[in-house]
């Protein structure tokens, strides 16, 4: 589904975010991507929607390249960034009705999954409101909401349990899981450990722009916990370093 | 005393800290368009200032008149920058901040107020300080006069403030429990702006006819106008009574204005909830969706309406003027000021009219701030499946539309009413539409090359960015091609129509330049646009 191969990305400033980074998201995959504070995370999921460009290196959705085929690309995904930045001038139904439009949701199929993930979310009384008047969990569900407007093959979520109450965020879980056993396929960050061990059925932990370890959550983890390997690559790194 | 200076300059560094650009110019850019603001608008201000005092107190022996006319002046001045500054939304974005430390709520709001004379107080003292200056010089003012008017140079930027905090507070109130009431507060500024035009143009004409008749005129003009009365009498004559209400009349709003922002502040925004539950959808194609919405954008912030579509407002307001008045009256009217007649033929007048619109098709373009508008939102844009093409024609397709099919009904209508033939009437009628499209281009491209995506403030994008200056100083030098090309060529070679349909015709090959370079190198540009 998704391919990153030796992806590297510098800023203007010089700082190098992403070093030679390689990593397979294949279909039906919930992949966590966890690192600490500024290890690569967001630069990474960015150049993957197509919102960075960068240095070296390629990345394909369904055999299809990001750069070379931009809209196919982005009609494949859904993208959310960790703090969601909406119109906050229209209603949630507006914004809604937006997205629909650009990726061409009929009538019929958006009012249906639009009352369907939000009648799940419970925010269906809220969506006639100006997205001003949101707190940032409301906003993160209209988010998820306009991602699954269209259907997409792959979700990139940055940090997507941020400011979800619990309801919200089991109710989020209990979407992605069925999401991706329908064979879609889901690449996320996150600072939650605890969430990432048990929802993901592959991991990837990145530290200072490299991959230091991927795979199969069992066999990243093995016997320990996922917060005790985290802790023990990073530290590992930082020894050796 | 200390915690309130400590604000104040927490505020001021802030705003500093605005200015501040990554590496190489920092604050140089800046301070330079601040420098050639003052320069510019404090030395025209002064000269004008200078002339006027000259004539009144050398000419005409009336000091009391020329330090009326300057408060005046100010006063207008006040009313325009209060409203202006009123409509941006508040963002007390520190409140909770500033709230939650051991801060006197007081104290946090006088630093808040304080700041905001520190940023006004500069411009309002350009205003008026050389009209006192000037007075003293002609001998006008006695130094104890010059040291009143400047103490009241100094405190006048209270009003303006005073005018901002209060419309400040009801465009809040109406923003946030009118229904639609983002569009009823650009209609109510709009309208208060052409009116503090129309009633600005119509009092310097009826002051300075006063002069021309005497003191007994200009004294009864001063009684009449009663805030500006005891300011100008205690500026010349001094006295109890004067200088009571002079701190009355600045400070006794102002108090009023203090209460209603102290109530505001920190209290968050209100938010009118809907009552109805039903979801409609609906659908669009892909084009229509991207304009509307590049509409809703817009029409969500009355700051940059305000700053884009007073050409539109004006363009209606003047033809309807048109309309009533007819040619005779139009031409008696442009010739009132001076000695000579003015005698024009329709076709002639129709030209100048043309002019006029041309300059008003200059002001609104939307474009020059568009994609900066995005800020953090242009993720949503970049994100979807849309071509970076189909994006940058909506933005300008909006600037195009929001001032085109008004302006060819507005022509049409004036054409009508000075009976041109059709032939003149597409010619004169063109000339606007294709500048406007043109200076849209032209501002798409600037805002491609300059694009200002981390901002805090609507203000700093929409009003003072280098690419919304570089637009409106294109746009206006475009503007000014058509007479200045009538006079030196087809004034002697093919007369106003011909003329008319080369310039639109240039006019419309910039645009379609333009529109090259936008599908081509454009939309590479746009592409690389992080936020």
């Amino acid at each position: 589904m998704l391919q990153i191969h030796n992806l590297t990305k510098t800023y203007p400033g010089g700082k190098t975010a992403v070093k030679n980074l390689s990593l397979t998201v294949e279909n039906g995959d919930l992949y966590g991507f966890i690192g600490h504070n500024g290890a690569g995370k967001t630069t990474t999921l960015k150049s993957v929607v197509g919102l960075l460009p960068f240095d070296s290196g390629t990345i394909t959705i369904d055999g299809h390249s990001v750069t070379a085929e931009p809209l196919l690309c982005k009609s494949m995904i859904s993208y959310i960034p960790d703090t969601p930045e909406l119109y906050d001038s229209l209603t949630g139904t507006q914004f809604l009705n937006f997205v629909a439009d650009v990726y061409k949701v009929s009538k019929e199929e958006r009012a249906q999954r639009i009352e369907k993930h939000a009648r799940m979310l419970e925010i269906a009384d809220d969506l006639n409101n100006q997205i001003s008047s949101f707190s940032h969990g409301m906003k993160q569900k209209l988010s998820f909401i306009a991602a699954f407007l269209h259907e997409p093959k792959l979700l990139i979520l940055d940090e997507p349990f941020v400011g979800l109450d619990p309801r919200a965020a089991f109710s989020v879980k209990t979407i992605m899981k069925e999401f991706c056993e329908k064979g879609n396929a889901i690449f996320f960050s996150t600072h939650v450990l605890e969430v990432a061990e048990k929802l993901c059925n592959k991991i990837a932990i990145i530290k200072n722009g490299e991959l230091i370890e991927s795979g199969d959550t069992q066999t990243v983890k093995g016997n320990q916990s996922l917060e005790e390997v985290f802790l023990e690559l990073t530290e590992e790194e930082s020894v050796n370093k | 005393m200390r915690a309130l200076w400590s604000l104040v300059r927490v505020n001021f560094l802030n705003f500093v800290g605005t200015l501040q650009k990554k590496k190489k110019g920092r604050y140089v850019g800046a301070i330079l368009m601040i420098l050639f603001f003052l320069v510019f608008f404090g030395g025209s201000m002064s000269i004008q200032a200078v002339a006027t005092a000259y004539s009144l107190v050398i000419h005409y022996h009336l000091p009391n008149y020329a330090i009326f006319m300057g408060l005046t002046s100010a006063l207008a001045i006040s009313l325009l920058f209060g409203l202006m500054r009123a409509t941006t939304a508040p963002t007390a974005k520190d409140a909770d901040l500033l709230l939650s430390m051991p801060l006197r709520k007081s104290t946090v709001v006088l630093s808040k107020i304080m700041t905001q004379y520190l940023f006004d107080a500069p411009l309002l003292i350009i205003m008026l300080l050389p009209t006192i200056i000037a007075t003293f010089a002609f001998g006008g003012l006695t130094v104890f006069g010059l040291l009143r008017g400047i103490l009241v140079v100094m405190i006048m930027p209270v009003l303006s403030l005073t005018i901002s905090l209060v419309f400040g507070y009801i465009f809040s109130f109406i923003r946030e429990r009118v229904p639609g009431g983002s569009l009823i507060l650009i209609g109510i500024t709009m309208a208060i702006l052409l009116g503090y035009i129309v009633l600005n143009m119509q009092m310097n004409t009826i002051f300075l006819k006063a002069a021309e008749m005497g003191s007994e005129r200009t004294t009864l003009i001063i009684e009449k106008v009663l805030p500006i009365k005891h300011v100008t009498y205690f500026i010349t004559d001094g006295g109890w009574v004067n200088l009571l209400g002079t701190i009355a009349i600045i400070f006794a709003p102002f108090s009023i204005a203090v209460i209603l922002f102290a109530s505001r502040y920190g209290r968050g925004n209100y938010q009118r909830r809907s009552k109805n539950h039903r979801l409609s959808f609906r659908v669009r194609p892909l084009g229509s969706t991207l304009l509307i919405h590049e509409a809703k954008k817009y029409f969500s912030s009355p700051l940059y309406v305000f700053n884009t579509a007073f050409g539109t407002v004006m363009l209606v307001a003047g033809t309807v003027a048109i309309m009533v008045m007819g040619p005779d009256k139009i031409m008696s009217f442009l010739g009132s000021d001076g000695d000579i007649p003015i005698n024009l033929s329709p076709l002639q007048l129709a030209g100048g009219i043309t002019i006029a619109f041309a300059f008003m098709a200059a002001m609104t373009i939307t474009t020059a701030s568009s994609i900066s508008f995005e800020g953090k939102k242009f993720w949503i844009l970049r994100s979807l499946p849309i071509r970076s093409g189909d994006i940058l024609a909506s933005k300008l397709a909006l600037s195009i539309v929001l001032f085109v099919p008004i302006q060819l009904i507005c022509s049409i209508a004036v054409a009508l009413r000075l009976g041109l033939d059709p032939v003149e009437s597409i010619g004169l009628m063109l000339l606007p539409a294709a500048l406007n499209m043109a200076v849209s281009g032209a501002g798409l491209i600037s805002n491609l090359l300059l694009p200002k995506m981390k901002w805090q403030n609507e203000a700093e994008i929409v009003k003072q960015s280098l690419s919304v200056l570089l637009t409106v100083f294109l746009g206006f030098g475009l503007a000014a091609l058509p007479p200045v090309l009538y006079f030196t060529v087809f004034m002697r070679f093919g007369g106003i129509t011909i003329g008319a349909f080369a310039v639109t015709g240039l006019f419309l090959l910039i645009f379609a330049v333009e529109f090259l370079i936008l599908a081509t190198a454009g939309k590479k540009l746009f592409e690389r646009i992080t936020e």
